[in-house]
């Protein structure tokens, strides 16, 4: 008896004890269990990606009396933020009614998307700002920001919709020439024009149709169009001077392809592509991708077609690789070929020879407007001249057999550039000069071929 | 409370030290739980989980016992922890490691059951899923405590 009583003595003493450094280990700041530690840390890592972002954005859903209103037939919580670039994505988690997000540094220069989803994973909305009367912009054009700018206030989000989906229309509009992201009106409407495509993409984004936001199942289904254009003649040029090139009043089409990318995966992939039916004109049916081109997936498109694709519905057959049918559903075509960027250049000639390329960026329905601001716009630019019967000259130099006659190391080309001088000095006006092709990638994710011809 | 309660008037019978090879031991901790398994006598491997909101920890541990003189009741344990985290935060979604060495006692309340306490360093690890440059390291103090069921003895 006195054996258990001691026992139960001993065990009240031992557990007493315990408890006290369980609660003064507690008190002094340990961590009950590794999870506790692992929260810690996540707060240090987040403000660590913070720190080494340079701008946030952010907003609130506030007003709505409840943490946002989805649209007019439903409510719901905002619980994920989708950030989208046009070749990355990622979702944030927000568990308030102020949100913040931090862009990072490969996101800064691109145009960033936000499509705000709700705690049913449903589209409450893609973030859209007005860029004129016939135009929305659906993507922020972070390609240019005003200095020191450290943070976006987008303030109170409201949620509704559009023809085309769910929209999200800020308080607040952070693009103008004295704003945050300084666009003049003319290139807020163009960016708002060339990213019609992608924005109806965020508008709905279930392109599998398989009811859940393609990005709740980490996948970005992206279709792009990429443009050939015949754009004008080379002047006749002389001995020695400065001539520019003359710009056709009507450009013509060369051809186009379809570009449809997966993300994360599949970059190299072959899918058969769809068109409208309403396009019913020449184009291939299938013609497969270019496995040199990291950035291509797929392609279709008309190689000597002269008819711009169509609105309507794109359908890429990705039963292949698991995704299903992907319907894209592209809107706004006519708008995104009519303000295509094209360059208005003028070449510099001594002693018969090449030396100089100097260039303005002009959007095509708008040739008697103001020069536009290729920072804005361009990522980089490459030219390529031919001669007769062969290629001359590469910007970028190359390697075998993606070389010019008259070779050099080659440099690369910015969109703030205003001017190309030529590498090597035997470039003959005359002989080697009988086309010259500017390609470029815009920063909103297409590409560009701008032809002159003798 | 009544779990204290209940504990601290059982029986405790269970002596430790010269026959826990063998032994298999659950274990619930705070916010897991644990298989262990006796080696020997005083080593024993253990297979941990921890979970908690959009936080998953998986790890082994190695305890080592030792008796302590004045009381065969209680043991010593010292070991080594590492474990696999997978997280998701609010603006960073991502996984990593941790790696803990701890130091404590477990006191046996019954032949089968005994409550465990122990604390020590830990090293955590976290990496961003999307930014592989975004990471984090840190020193955390971490302080367990848990119960143990033995399910045989030798």
């Amino acid at each position: 008896m006195k054996k258990i009583l001691l026992n139960k003595y001993n065990t009240v003493a031992v557990l007493s004890v315990a408890f006290l450094v369980y609660c003064g280990l507690s008190f002094a700041g340990f961590n009950l269990g590794m999870t506790g530690a692992v929260k810690n840390t996540i707060k240090i890592l987040e403000t660590n990606k913070r720190n080494q972002s340079n701008l946030n954005i952010k907003g609130n859903f506030t007003g709505t009396g409840s943490s946002s209103v989805r649209k007019s037939d439903a409510v719901g919580t905002i619980k994920k933020i989708a950030v989208i670039t046009y070749n990355w994505f990622r979702v944030e988690n927000i568990n308030s009614t102020d949100f913040s997000i931090p862009i990072m540094t490969n996101e800064i220069g691109k145009p960033v998307g936000l499509v705000f989803i709700d705690d049913q994973d449903k589209v409450a909305g893609c973030l859209q700002i007005v860029a004129s009367s016939t135009d929305t912009l659906n993507l922020l054009p972070l390609t240019k920001v005003k200095d020191g700018v450290t943070q976006i206030d987008l303030q109170l989000i409201s949620f509704s919709t559009d023809t085309y989906g769910n929209i999200a229309v800020p308080e607040y509009d952070p693009v103008g020439a004295d704003k945050e992201i300084p666009f003049s009106q003319d290139e807020k409407i163009l960016a708002a024009k060339i990213t019609k495509v992608l924005g109806s993409i965020l508008k709905d984004p279930d392109i599998n149709n398989n009811g859940i936001v393609d990005f709740i199942e980490n996948r970005f289904f992206k279709i792009g169009f990429r443009y050939g254009l015949n754009v004008g003649q080379l002047p006749a040029g002389g001995t020695d001077g400065t001539y520019s090139a003359t710009i056709d009043p009507v450009v013509t089409l060369n051809g186009f392809r379809i570009d449809c990318k997966i993300f994360p995966d599949y970059v190299n992939n072959s899918l058969p592509i769809t068109f409208p039916a309403t396009y019913t004109w020449t184009h291939g049916s299938y013609t497969g991708h270019e496995n040199s081109d990291s950035l291509t997936q797929n392609f279709d498109g008309p190689g000597e077609g002269t008819v711009p694709p169509v609105d309507g519905e794109y359908i890429v057959d990705a039963n292949s690789i698991g995704c299903g049918t992907l319907t894209f559903n592209v809107v706004g075509q006519q708008d995104a070929v009519d303000s295509i960027l094209i360059l208005a250049p003028t070449f510099h000639i001594s002693g018969g020879k090449l030396q100089k390329i100097s260039w303005v960026w002009k959007a095509y329905n708008n040739l008697a407007g103001d020069p536009i601001d290729g920072s804005a716009f361009v990522d980089n630019l490459a030219i390529q001249i031919s001669g007769e019967t062969s290629t001359s000259y590469n910007s970028y130099g190359g390697v075998p057999p993606d070389v010019g006659y008259h070779n050099w190391a080659g440099t690369t080309i910015s969109g703030s550039d205003t001017e190309h001088v030529i590498g090597v000095n035997n470039l003959d006006w005359a002989a080697d000069c009988h086309g010259i092709l500017f390609r470029y990638d815009d920063k909103f994710g297409n590409r560009v071929n701008v032809s002159f011809r003798k | 409370m009544i779990i204290f309660t209940l504990i601290s008037f059982s029986p405790g019978i269970i002596v430790f030290g010269e026959d826990n090879k063998g032994k298999i031991g659950i274990g619930l901790n705070y916010p897991g739980f644990s298989v262990r398994y006796f080696k020997s006598d005083r080593t024993a491997w253990e297979a941990k989980l921890q979970t908690e909101t959009n936080i998953l920890v998986v790890g082994a541990r190695l305890n080592k016992y030792s008796n302590l003189r004045s009381n065969n009741k209680i043991q010593i344990i010292k070991g080594l922890e590492v474990d696999l985290v997978s997280f998701k935060g609010d603006t960073a979604e991502g996984y990593g490691m941790a790696a803990e060495v701890f130091l404590g006692g477990e006191y046996s309340i019954s032949n089968k059951l005994s409550l465990q306490l122990d604390f020590g360093p830990a090293l955590v690890f976290l990496m961003d899923r999307d930014y592989k440059d975004v990471k984090a390291n840190s020193l955390e103090f971490v302080l367990n405590l848990g119960i143990n069921w033995y399910l045989r003895g030798k």
